[in-house]
C-alpha cells in the first residue's frame, strides 16, 4: 500500500509533533499537511503556532474552512464509533480531520485515542483515510530510514523527553511489529 | 466479536490502565489543589480519561492552552 503525500494533523497531534526538534522531518513523509479551521482554533500558545506559520510560509501547510457538510459527516462518525463501547469517544475536531481524510484519501495525525482505535478496529470502515499517532509516524520515519541515529526505542525516549508525551509500552512494542522493527 | 477484536480490546484496556496510573503517578497534586476549580476539575478529567480536548472544553481553554497547565502540572501524555 503507498501512504498518501497529504496529511490532515490534529491539534493534539500538533501540540506535541511541533515541540521535538526533528519535527521537519514530517515534510520528508508528506508534501502537504491540512489544518481544518476548528482543529486551527485549538492552537493558542506561541510555540505551536511559530512552527504552523513557518510551515506555511514554506508552503507545507494550508487550512481548510469550515462547511456545514463536513461537520454533519464528522458528527455521524462520532455517532457512529459511539455504537462501539470499547472505542473512546472520538471527539468533535478529530472526527473533522476524519471526515476530510476520507473525502480526499489522506492519512490523519492524531493522539486521540478514539480514532486511533476505531481505525485499529475496522480501518476499512474509515477508507481511503488512514489514521496514525506520533508514534505510528516514527516508526515509519524509522523503517525508511528517514530517522537514523540509535534504535526505535532511543528515537522514542528522544519524542517523549522533548514533547513530555509518555506512551504505553504495549503500545510501542505493538507499533514496533506492526512496522516490521520487532518480529511478530 | 471476533477473537482478534477481543485480544486488542483487552490490549487497549491494559494500555489505558498504564496510562491512567501514569498520570497519576506523575501529577503534582500540590499545584493541581493550587488550581481554580473549573481548571483543578478538567484536570482530573484528564487524569482519569487522558481526554487532552474534552477536558479543555470543560477548563474554558483550547487544547493547547490546556497542555501548558498539564505539562507544569507535571502529567504524562
Amino acid at each position: 500500500m503507498s501512504l498518501p503525500s497529504v496529511c490532515v494533523l490534529d491539534a493534539c497531534f500538533i501540540i506535541d509533533w511541533t515541540r521535538w526538534s526533528r519535527r521537519d522531518l514530517l515534510w520528508k513523509v508528506f508534501s502537504l499537511g491540512i489544518v481544518p479551521e476548528p482543529v486551527m482554533r485549538e492552537i493558542s500558545t506561541p510555540q505551536p503556532l511559530r512552527v504552523l506559520r513557518e510551515w506555511m510560509s514554506a508552503g507545507f501547510l494550508t487550512v481548510h474552512p469550515s462547511s456545514r457538510d463536513l461537520e454533519d459527516e464528522a458528527l455521524r462518525l462520532i455517532v457512529e464509533a459511539r455504537r462501539n463501547p470499547r472505542i473512546p469517544r472520538i471527539d468533535p475536531p478529530e472526527a473533522v480531520c476524519v471526515a476530510l481524510a476520507r473525502r480526499i484519501g489522506a492519512v490523519v495525525l492524531s493522539e486521540n485515542r478514539g480514532v486511533i482505535r476505531a481505525y485499529e478496529a475496522a480501518g476499512e470502515s474509515l477508507a481511503p483515510a488512514i489514521v496514525w499517532n506520533s508514534l505510528r509516524l516514527l516508526a515509519h520515519l524509522y523503517v525508511t530510514g528517514a530517522v537514523t541515529s540509535g534504535s526505535f526505542e532511543e528515537v522514542v525516549a528522544e519524542y517523549e523527553q522533548e514533547t513530555k508525551h509518555a506512551f504505553s509500552r504495549r503500545e510501542v512494542v505493538r507499533v514496533a511489529r506492526e512496522f516490521g522493527i520487532l518480529q511478530a | 466479536m471476533s477473537a482478534d477484536l477481543e485480544k486488542l480490546v483487552k490490549e487497549w484496556e491494559e494500555e489505558d490502565r498504564e496510562l491512567r496510573e501514569l498520570r497519576r503517578r506523575s501529577a503534582d497534586w500540590r499545584y493541581i489543589e493550587s488550581l481554580p476549580p473549573r481548571v483543578r476539575e478538567a484536570i482530573e478529567l484528564y487524569i482519569e480519561t487522558g481526554d487532552l480536548w474534552l477536558a479543555a472544553k470543560l477548563a474554558g481553554m483550547s487544547e493547547d492552552e490546556f497542555n501548558e497547565v498539564r505539562i507544569k502540572a507535571g502529567i504524562l501524555w
